[in-house]
């Protein structure tokens, strides 16, 4: 286990998630990586049971599956504490029906091709939502270096060379770890990279569902914007998201419903 | 007297005849001498000495004997060319990695005693520990698997680990892999013979061998112990240094893997001519 760096790469303009993956697919060949198979990561929601009586907001547990180790599995406390288990884990969470309910619909997964380029391993996936692709992640693991902060311009400079200007920074999971040395025997730091990425698409599919929301709410006459939304929410790209926020602020008249929905720029 | 006429007749025809022939004779004789005065000498400044008069061969077909000398000794020129060259490299670098002298005769060659070959394993371990003391981000472990003769366990930061095999002083051989990696056999012994799984460390045990060959120095081992691995601490940044000519990281996806052996800065392998 090497340092890994999972990342959402936007959907590129005018173009579907499956032309923009293929579009990825292609630079990476070119680069001389090879093609090594294919690679799954899902993930299922669990509700504690019982947290909502207390006032609190629910607790979530996330129950993880990677093809990378096959046999095992990953359960996460949100916030908390986790554990790498067998992978009949499954099982043992429906006996435990009565303590976590299984979020229906709430499974994400993200799906696609493993290739290799001399000690990187890119792994480029469609993550998809209730049966909808949502957006791309892409996963770059060094191998041979254990420590985030020493490989760091070095991984910075691949990813550069295939996904042009817009890479992410060291990824927090490694910026909060004090002594930065990567756990080498289980793969925790890329699962929590994986929730993180499935849980910023799960929020940017919320935001644009309820500005479609807010919108047939406050602007029936406006037939076109609702249209506009829709469009967005369908194709799901970052850049229909611009325009519609751009157009909502420049029409001025609601006020609350730019404060309401913040702009794209500062994604939370 | 009809005889007589017959007589003196066929004399007459017998010297005319004569006479033909012998000029005849004189005609090629002369014929002879205007040729050969047009031939002239060979010359003597032949590069092919009297070989070259080969060239003069009109049957070229047949005998190709001046073509196929011609090559011989081109081929032979080129030899004694590479030859010189490569005898000035070797003497600029000393590379007597045995004790035994080139010079020494054939008679002496049993009395020459290996000292350097000899030395206790205390000794060693002495030196070892001193060298190991001298790097604080370099941890020496020192087995002996089997005998007298030493096998290092390096470990540099949280970079890599190289297995060193010492044949007393001399270090016979080293591999490089990731930090990461196995440094064990299945049976539970130090595996000293498997290569790194990942290009990076393979290119840096090639290069780590280059070393082994530049830093010689018979007389004094400890010297070229110290100078090995002040030379493979130099790794410590392997990741994190960018090349000092391209000034980038990566160069067919690996990192700059060489290390200059004077000044330690790091090069791309293609980078570092």
């Amino acid at each position: 286990m090497g340092v890994t760096c999972v990342c959402q790469v936007p959907v590129a303009e005018g173009k579907s998630v499956q032309q923009t993956v293929d579009i990825l697919h292609r630079k990476l060949e070119q680069l001389g990586a090879v093609k090594q198979g294919n690679f799954c990561v899902d993930c299922e929601t669990y509700h504690a049971a019982g947290s909502n009586t207390s006032g609190q907001p629910p607790k979530f547990l996330y129950v993880m599956h990677n093809t990378e180790t096959p046999l095992s599995c990953l359960a996460l406390f949100e916030g908390g504490p986790y554990l790498t288990a067998d992978g009949n884990f499954d099982v043992l969470m429906v006996k435990l029906k009565s303590h976590f309910q299984n979020a229906k619909g709430h499974k994400v997964e993200s799906r696609g091709s493993r290739y290799q380029y001399c000690d990187f391993l890119i792994k480029v996936g469609t993550v998809t939502m209730s049966s909808s692709a949502r957006g791309i992640s892409v996963e770059v693991e060094y191998c041979p270096c254990v420590v985030p902060g020493d490989c760091w311009n070095l991984m910075k400079e691949f990813m550069q060379s295939f996904l042009g200007p817009s890479i992410p920074e060291l990824p927090s999971v490694y910026t909060t770890k004090p002594e930065g040395l990567y756990v080498p025997v289980d793969s925790t730091d890329t699962m929590t990279q994986y929730l993180e990425l499935f849980g910023k698409v799960r929020k940017q599919q919320l935001r644009s569902e309820r500005v479609v929301f807010v919108l047939r709410k406050h602007l029936t006459g406006t037939v076109a914007w609702v249209w506009v939304a829709q469009q967005c929410v369908q194709k799901r790209t970052e850049v229909a998201m611009l325009t519609l926020f751009s157009g909502i602020k420049a029409s001025s008249r609601l006020f609350s419903l730019t404060s309401l929905c913040p702009a794209p720029g500062h994604a939370s | 007297m009809k005889n007589k006429e017959t007589l003196e007749g066929r004399e007459k025809v017998f010297i005319t005849d004569f006479q033909d022939n012998l000029q005849s004779v004189n005609r090629d004789l002369n014929e002879l001498e205007r040729l050969s005065n047009l031939v002239g000498r060979p010359s003597e400044s032949h590069p092919l000495h009297n070989s070259g008069l080969l060239s003069l061969d009109p049957v070229q077909d047949k005998t190709p004997l001046y073509s196929q000398l011609l090559q011989a000794y081109k081929w032979s020129n080129k030899l004694q060319y590479h030859a010189g060259l490569a005898s000035s490299l070797l003497n600029q670098q000393s590379l007597k990695r045995s004790a035994n002298q080139m010079g020494a005769s054939a008679k002496r060659r049993p009395k020459v005693q290996p000292s350097t070959l000899v030395l206790p394993p205390q000794y060693v371990d002495d030196v070892i520990s001193r060298i190991g003391r001298m790097f604080p981000d370099m941890t020496i472990e020192l087995f002996r698997p089997n005998g007298t003769s030493a096998v290092l366990l390096v470990t540099l930061g949280k970079v890599l680990k190289a297995i060193v095999v010492m044949r007393s002083l001399f270090i016979d051989r080293t591999i490089v892999r990731a930090f990461n990696e196995n440094l064990y056999a299945e049976d539970g012994k130090l595996d000293i013979w498997s290569k790194s799984n990942y290009q990076v460390f393979q290119k840096v045990t090639d290069h780590a061998t280059t070393a082994l060959l530049h830093y010689q120095l018979p007389q004094m081992p400890d010297v070229v112990v110290r100078s090995f691995m002040t030379w493979l601490r130099s790794f410590i940044k392997l990741f994190q240094t960018p090349c000092q000519r391209c000034g980038k990281y990566l160069q067919d996806g690996l990192p700059p893997t060489w290390r200059d052996f004077r000044t330690l800065e790091a090069f791309h392998d293609s980078c570092r001519q």
